[in-house]
């Protein structure tokens, strides 16, 4: 049972009847609020409103995911003085998630962030019953047609682990690089092999061994993978979980080093902090924020997929600042390849790449798109661990 | 401190030496129940004592207030001539009171030396080699042999007697009372129990054995005093100055006389199916052990064929194969004729059942007495949609009457009811069916005098009217004057057949302990 | 570092938070009550310490703040079952539940927070042995205790009078009473003792082994102890090789995966259980045989002897 159901179970049990006393109350409530509210049906989705809502899926300090989030929610406080920020935290990825965007429109929400994966059918509910609200979820991608006044939006991680990835294959002593891991999800496998690709640039033998707790967040797993990673002579580690104290702790204690995710722990490990793949959610949610009050939301860009690279745009994934670790010239080496991976013809996958079994995946020379590298299903050449079916 | 406190016993002494122990008026009454009236009862040291007395003649009550369970309402009590008004079972035990009671407060899980350590006051930290020397040496004092590292779990009821009689010891008691010690013991264990009674007699302790058993007390006991509806009958008398018909008057109000079975064959009963036949049965008890290892005899229509056996010798699954309860794993069972493999076709064949457990077996705790009497097997009668009631109460009623068991009221809650009450409802309504075979296990538990004698001749007169009756029983007495034929059970086998004119006890004894037929 | 000793040093650290839980409900089920809230007791046991060691700085407080946390809440279970005679499955059930809520709700502030951790420390000449040093002797304090807790509580249960109080609640009750002890002031003490305990294994998760506070942190392992009570057949020195085993079944998958062998994860999650399953089915009634005789009366939804 994953963390995310267990929390159902715990706010199920724990809240419900609040839950139905609070529902009744703002089924009462939104008959009034809607009619008033949005005016003529020619005024633009998202206009208007007092507030801007963010649900998040967890706590917002848990030095990773919704941290980040949160952070971005602290930038749209400051750019949108007349606007409200509200914020919901622990947010399960269920009816609840409907419940309690439908509360911040009671409130004058007119625009909704819903930031986690597992949010995206509550909030294409809630867009449905709502068209004068802009519902936008972050991460996940809306495969049928796309509402007026719905789009989802995310960046392109793998790119930063990549950069990541050329740091840790120079710190390495070992060249063994550790990467702990939820689930074999595209991003997921896309970061990991990035990972590798940039270590392997720099460093040919590096090697990076995965291994899975297939929990987003369960400290105690986190624990006892980042043992068997340590205990095999890996020196840097970096992770794929929501909550990354646990494993950023375990290295720093063993000597090794971190690169980390999400969000900047250099405060947990002044020794060993080489990088990390950080969200900086500000200047997007700005621009996103500004689009939609201009009244300009249905057919920009963001009532779409939205998709932003260092080719496209600015990647709100980026890199975080170095530690002490890293030397002036592996920071060049960095750059060098950030400016390639933001050139039409740069990825972290440029051909020819190889996979575990030894076959040409991408041909010599093939530069895959953001699509393709969404579909990769193999971990390539130099990564240990299988990918469980 | 906790070694065992071995005072040394009373001294014996001459018949007017100061009682151990002397009640004087107790009296107790709970609201309207007059458990105990003006009882006196007095036990000299270096005697063995009787307390007879039916259930609910208050022999528990008086005892309770001697161990301090209860207080009496008045009455005085006094030991070796001090007066004292024990609080508690520990004052009681502190002033040399010792009870060692039916069900045997032993835990089953711990060895002897746990046990003893429980009930010994010491400190925290329990020397159990320490204490097993000391059991050792006590043991063989007492003359009570028990092995100090044995689980009580494998020990035979005999012997777990003779630990809780010797914690009793161990803890100071210069007074024994035993409750009802001989329910649960074959004969040989019985003349054991007897043997170890009368050496602590001779060592000067007094030994109380509550009982209700006349012969026990005949052999046993020097002196008896007999409680009937809470008052003291016969205080303190030598039983051989009264006749077996006195005693029982004293105990049960009225003249008794003995029954006798005239044993006559049946007539038309000659030539017909046996009411119950088994042949090579085998079955598994709940713990899949094996229970019953090819028990092969038949009971007869018109006979009462009774079974004899220390408990746990297979008399319940005997019992529950013969009436389709439970599955044999080889073997034949039939009734009049038909294999009957269920309930259901063991009740069409004419069975009727008296369980050995009725509250478990057989009573529904929220139904009333008349509901029950509806549950007997036989189709309910109807009245349109539901049920004719009033039919069924008549029914119950006539049976009532017909019996002569006087059952509770109809209306009452069987949950309500004492063991003794539900036992008589069970009776009224499986033994006023026609039936071809009963199957009866103890069925006289529980009951008074007057309701065993009623139960026993209504056996008798099913018997006659071409009944077979398949009676289980751990009273040799009660075996021995109403059954045909006895079957003795040990271990799961079929030790031994007797016919009447060869009903002896010693012969019963040894084959309920496994001796060779 | 050889695949054995990765998974026999993983198991013995992420092993012992279950042992000192079933250390715990091994009291408590000796007396003859079963507690399914362990699991609750554990998370109020981990978020108590970590809380109380980020306010007050020493582990050690923090540690004994869950155990008093797992005290507490197996106090309400003993107030539900023993004085008011509640079904035992069910107020367990329900206290884990509660358990639940409560840490999810007052835990968030403490989820990024930073704290003075047990940190590990070597034992100077036995961690230099080769094998036995790396597994046993290099781990942090609260392993340490745990050591010496198991045989403690061993000869607290068997060679002591309050153990011996406590087994007899747990086989015959009335064998207390008639001794004039009272039985619901011994199992009451039981249950919230094993409540301690169990709150202990749960800082331990949080302030020695993941040190971190995230909510719903125990994941199952409360009722691997429950499962691991009955594997031990409710005896302390089982309960540590059981927990240790136990424990190793858990660390497998991240070994074989750091060695690049593919794992299901969940196959090898469901471990503990199996054994357990398999112990039953195989000793079936022998190992129920074992079971304190009050606590036999539980399973059987016999209203419970006082």
């Amino acid at each position: 049972m994953s963390a995310r159901t267990r929390r159902l179970a715990a706010f199920t049990g724990a809240i419900a009847a609040l839950a139905v006393a609070l529902s009744s109350c703002s089924a009462a409530s939104s008959g009034g609020g809607g009619g008033g509210a949005s005016g003529s049906d020619s005024s633009e989705p998202g206009t208007g409103g007092t507030a801007v809502g963010f649900i998040m899926v967890g706590p917002k300090d848990d030095f990773g995911y919704n941290q980040a989030v949160y952070d971005g929610s602290e930038i749209i406080k400051k750019k949108f003085p007349d606007l409200k920020v509200i914020t919901a935290e622990n947010v399960p990825e269920d009816d609840n998630a409907a419940r309690t965007m439908e509360q911040m429109i009671d409130k004058g929400a007119k625009i909704i962030f819903a930031t986690s994966y597992g949010h995206l059918d509550a909030a294409v509910q809630v867009a449905k019953d709502h068209p004068d609200v802009v519902v936008i979820q972050q991460g996940n991608t809306i495969t049928d047609t796309v509402e007026p006044n719905m789009g989802t939006y995310f960046g392109t991680v793998y790119e930063p682990m990549y950069l990541a990835g050329i740091a840790a294959g120079k710190a390495t002593k070992s060249d063994k690089l550790g990467y702990v891991y939820a689930f074999p999800i595209p991003q997921t496998i896309a970061n990991i092999n990035a990972f590798e690709r940039g270590a392997q640039s720099v460093n040919p033998d590096a090697e990076t061994i995965t291994v899975s707790t297939s929990s987003w967040c369960d400290p105690a797993k986190q624990r006892s993978a980042a043992d068997s990673l340590l205990s095999q002579g890996v020196d840097v580690i970096t992770q794929h979980q929501d909550c990354t104290k646990t494993v950023i702790e375990a290295a720093e204690a063993k000597g090794a080093m971190t690169v980390g995710y999400h969000a900047d722990a250099s405060s947990l490990a002044p020794k060993g902090w080489i990088t990390g793949a950080v969200w900086n959610w500000g200047p997007l949610y700005t621009d996103i924020v500004q689009t939609i009050v201009d009244g300009k939301f249905v057919g920009s860009e963001y009532n779409a997929n939205y998709r932003v690279g260092y080719k496209t745009g600015e990647n709100p994934f980026v890199l975080a600042p170095y530690g002490k670790v890293v030397d002036a010239q592996t920071k060049a080496a960095i750059e060098t390849a950030k400016a390639f991976l933001s050139t039409a013809t740069g990825s972290p996958f440029v051909g020819p790449v190889i996979a575990q079994d030894g076959s040409i995946a991408v041909a010599a020379g093939k530069v895959p798109t953001y699509a393709e590298v969404d579909g990769m299903n193999y971990f390539v050449k130099g990564v240990i661990g299988k990918l469980s079916s | 401190m906790s070694e065992a406190v071995l005072d040394e016993p009373p001294a014996r002494s001459a018949e007017l030496a100061v009682p151990l122990l002397s009640v004087s008026k107790f009296t107790k009454h709970f609201g309207e129940v007059k458990a105990n009236t003006d009882v006196d009862l007095d036990i000299l040291p270096g005697e063995v004592h009787a307390l007879v007395g039916e259930n609910g003649a208050g022999k528990s009550t008086l005892l309770k207030m001697i161990y301090g369970v209860y207080t009496p309402d008045s009455g005085r009590m006094l030991v070796e001539g001090a007066e004292v008004r024990p609080g508690s079972p520990a004052d009681a035990r502190a002033l040399g009171i010792g009870m060692v009671f039916q069900d045997l407060r032993l835990v089953p899980a711990f060895t002897v030396v746990e046990n003893i350590a429980l009930s010994m006051a010491g400190g925290q930290f329990l020397r159990p080699d320490a204490l097993a020397k000391q059991i050792d040496e006590a043991s063989a004092k007492h003359g009570l042999r028990v092995h100090a590292k044995a689980r009580v779990r494998h020990l035979s009821i005999g012997e777990r007697q003779r630990v809780e009689i010797l914690k009793v010891l161990m803890t100071g008691a210069r007074l024994v009372i035993l409750d009802e010690p001989t329910s649960v013991l074959a004969p040989q264990e019985v003349e054991a129990l007897f043997g170890v009674v009368r050496h602590l007699r001779d060592l000067g302790f007094g030994v109380v054995i509550v009982t209700h058993k006349i012969n026990e007390v005949r052999a046993i006991a020097d002196r008896v005093t007999v409680l009937r509806g809470g008052r003291t009958i016969l205080q303190g008398v030598i039983p051989s100055d009264y006749t077996n018909t006195e005693l029982i008057e004293a105990m049960v109000g009225r003249a008794v006389s003995d029954l006798v079975a005239d044993r006559a064959p049946v007539a038309g009963a000659a030539g017909s199916a046996p009411a119950l036949e088994l042949v090579g049965v085998r079955a598994n008890g709940d713990r899949g052990n094996e229970a019953l290892k090819g028990i092969t005899f038949s009971v007869a229509p018109g006979e009462l064929v009774g079974v004899a056996g220390v408990a746990g010798s297979g008399q319940r699954e005997l019992c529950e194969v013969a009436l389709g309860l439970r599955s044999t794993t080889s073997g034949a069972v039939r009734v009049c004729g038909t294999t009957t493999g269920s309930p259901r076709a063991a009740l069409k064949a004419g069975a009727v059942s008296v369980p050995e457990d009725p509250v478990a077996d057989t009573v529904v705790s929220r139904l009333s007495v008349l509901e029950h009497m509806a549950l007997d097997g036989r189709a309910l009668p109807r009245k349109r949609m539901g049920l004719n009631w009033s039919m069924i109460r008549s029914r119950s009623e006539k049976a009532n009457s017909a019996l002569g068991l006087k059952m509770a009221p109809l209306h009452r809650k069987v949950s309500e009811l004492s063991g003794g009450n539900i036992q008589r409802v069970v009776l009224t309504r499986e033994l006023s069916l026609d039936s071809t075979l009963v199957v009866a296990a103890y069925p006289s538990r529980g009951l008074d005098v007057l309701n065993t004698r009623r139960t026993q001749e209504i056996l008798l007169e099913k018997r006659n009217a071409s009944a077979g009756i398949l009676m289980i029983s751990e009273d040799l007495d009660e075996l021995m004057s109403i059954a045909d034929r006895i079957v003795v059970m040990h271990d799961g086998h079929v030790s031994g057949i007797l016919s009447a004119d060869e009903f002896d006890r010693q012969r019963i004894g040894e084959l309920m302990l496994g001796g060779a037929a | 570092m050889s695949l054995v000793v990765d998974v026999l040093a993983g198991g013995v650290r992420g092993g012992t938070s279950i042992m000192y839980a079933g250390l715990g409900e091994t009291v408590s089920e000796r007396s003859g009550v079963i507690n399914l809230g362990t699991e609750g007791a554990m998370l109020v046991g981990a978020l108590a310490g970590y809380a109380v060691t980020a306010e007050t700085g020493s582990p050690w407080i923090g540690a004994l703040g869950g155990a008093a946390a797992g005290a507490l809440l197996a106090s309400i279970h003993a107030l539900l079952v023993v004085v008011r005679k509640a079904n035992q499955f069910a107020s367990g059930l329900t206290l884990l539940f509660l358990a639940l809520g409560v840490t999810s709700f007052y835990g968030s502030d403490y989820v990024g927070k930073s704290i003075n951790p047990f940190t590990k420390w070597d034992v100077p000449g036995l961690s230099d042995i080769p094998w036995i040093g790396e597994i046993f002797f290099q781990n942090d304090p609260l392993i340490y205790v745990s050591y010496v807790a198991v045989p403690l509580i061993w000869f607290v249960l068997f060679r002591t009078r309050m153990g011996l109080l406590v087994r007899t609640a747990g086989e015959r009750s009335d064998s207390l009473t008639v001794n004039g002890y009272s039985v619901e002031r011994i199992r009451s003490a039981a249950v919230i003792a094993g409540g301690a305990l169990s709150g202990l294994g749960g800082a331990h998760l949080s302030i020695a082994y993941a040190n971190a506070w995230f909510e719903n942190m125990v994941v199952g392992r409360g009722f691997i102890a429950v499962a691991l009570v009955i594997f031990a057949s409710w005896s302390p020195l089982r309960v540590m090789g059981g927990a240790y085993l136990f424990g190793s079944a858990l660390a497998l998958a991240p070994a074989l995966q750091a060695r690049g062998y593919g794992v299901n994860q969940f196959a090898l999650d469901v471990i503990p259980f199996v054994l357990t399953l398999l112990v039953l089915a195989v000793l079936g009634k022998r190992t129920l045989a074992a079971a304190p005789d009050e606590l036999k009366r539980v399973f059987e939804n016999a209203p419970a002897k006082t």
